[in-house]
C-alpha cells in the first residue's frame, strides 16, 4: 500500500464512520443563551385590560363630549315627566298575567319531579 | 437556495440577524459537538456545553471574524481554546497533546472484521495530539494549516503528529493492503 493509497484509504473510513449528530434541541439552546434574547415578560391579565381600556375610556368621553348631550337628554326628560302613567296599566295587566302563567308552569314542572 | 457562511455572517454584524447566525448553528453543530467530543474524551454532556460555549463566543466575536480563514477553522480554534482553558482550570479531562507522550501501542493485531472498526481501532492507539491532527484533515478536511491554526500549534508539529500517526497506523493495518484496489 503506497502513500496515496493509504491516504485515500485512510480519509475513506474516517469519513463514513463520522457520524452526523441530530440537532435536537440544541440549536434552540444556543439561541436562547445568546445576549439580547430577552425572554417576553407576560402582563398580569387586568394589567393587560387597563392597558387596552384605558384609552378606549379616554377616547370615549372626549367623543360624547363633542355632543350636544344637553339637547339630546331634555327631550326625554320632559317626555318621562309629561307621560300618562296611566295609560300603561293594560300593558301591566298583560305582563303580570304572562310572569303569572311562567311561575305556575316553573312551580308545577318542580312538583313532578318530586 | 441556502446561502454562503459569509452572506449569513454579513448578515449577523450588519443587522443582528440571529435568524442568520441560527442557520449558521444548525449548518455546524454537528461537526462542532463531535470536535468538542473529542476535546472531552468523548463526555457528551460537557461536550455540548462546549460546543454551546463556542457558539455563544463566537457570536460576539464574530463582528472581528476575518473570512481569511474559514468559518469551521475559527469555530473548532475558538471550542478549542475554551477546552484548553478548562482543562487548566481542571474542569474537564483534558486529553493530553504533549508531543513527547506516546500512549502505549496496544499492538492489537488488526483482524479482518470491518475496516472502519479496525480503524477506530488503530486510531485508539495514538497518542492523542496525533488522533486530533489526523481527524482534523482525513476525516474534517482541514489542510496541514488549519488543523495548526485550530490546534494552537507550529505547522511542523502537526506533520510530525499526522507522519508518525500514519507510520503507526500503516503497521497496524497492513493487513488491509491486499483488500485495497492497486
Amino acid at each position: 500500500m503506497n502513500d496515496k493509497q493509504f491516504d485515500d484509504f485512510l480519509q475513506q473510513q474516517l469519513q463514513s464512520s463520522s457520524p452526523y449528530l441530530d440537532d435536537g434541541d440544541f440549536s434552540a439552546r444556543v439561541m436562547a443563551s445568546l445576549p439580547g434574547q430577552k425572554v417576553q415578560k407576560r402582563l398580569h391579565p387586568w394589567v393587560e385590560r387597563l392597558i387596552a381600556c384605558v384609552p378606549v375610556t379616554l377616547i370615549a368621553v372626549l367623543v360624547l363630549g363633542q355632543f350636544p348631550l344637553r339637547d339630546f337628554i331634555q327631550p326625554i326628560y320632559a317626555w318621562l315627566i309629561t307621560f300618562d302613567m296611566s295609560s300603561l296599566a293594560p300593558l301591566i295587566v298583560v305582563l303580570a298575567l304572562v310572569l303569572f302563567a311562567i311561575f305556575q308552569s316553573l312551580s308545577s314542572r318542580r312538583l313532578s319531579l318530586f | 437556495m441556502s446561502l454562503s457562511d459569509q452572506e449569513l455572517i454579513a448578515r449577523v454584524v450588519s443587522r443582528k440577524d440571529q435568524h442568520a447566525f441560527a442557520q449558521l448553528v444548525l449548518r455546524y453543530q454537528s461537526p462542532l459537538r463531535i470536535w468538542a467530543r473529542r476535546l472531552c474524551n468523548g463526555d457528551t454532556h460537557l461536550a455540548d456545553d462546549l460546543a454551546q460555549e463556542t457558539f455563544m463566543k463566537a457570536y460576539a466575536a464574530l463582528g472581528a471574524f476575518r473570512a481569511e480563514a474559514k468559518f469551521s477553522t475559527w469555530l473548532y480554534r475558538i471550542a478549542f481554546n475554551i477546552a484548553a482553558n478548562r482543562w487548566r482550570a481542571k474542569k474537564i479531562e483534558w486529553c493530553e497533546l504533549d508531543e513527547n507522550e506516546e500512549i502505549e501501542a496496544e499492538q492489537c493485531s488488526v483482524k479482518q472484521y470491518h475496516a472502519q472498526k479496525d480503524v477506530e481501532a488503530a486510531m485508539q492507539t495514538l497518542s492523542a495530539g496525533q488522533q486530533l491532527a489526523i481527524r482534523l484533515c482525513y476525516e474534517d478536511g482541514f489542510s496541514h494549516e488549519e488543523a495548526a491554526t485550530i490546534m494552537g500549534i507550529p505547522l511542523g508539529t502537526v506533520k510530525t503528529h499526522i507522519a508518525r500517526g500514519k507510520q503507526k497506523l500503516q503497521s497496524l493495518l497492513a493487513s488491509w493492503q491486499d483488500a485495497l484496489p492497486q
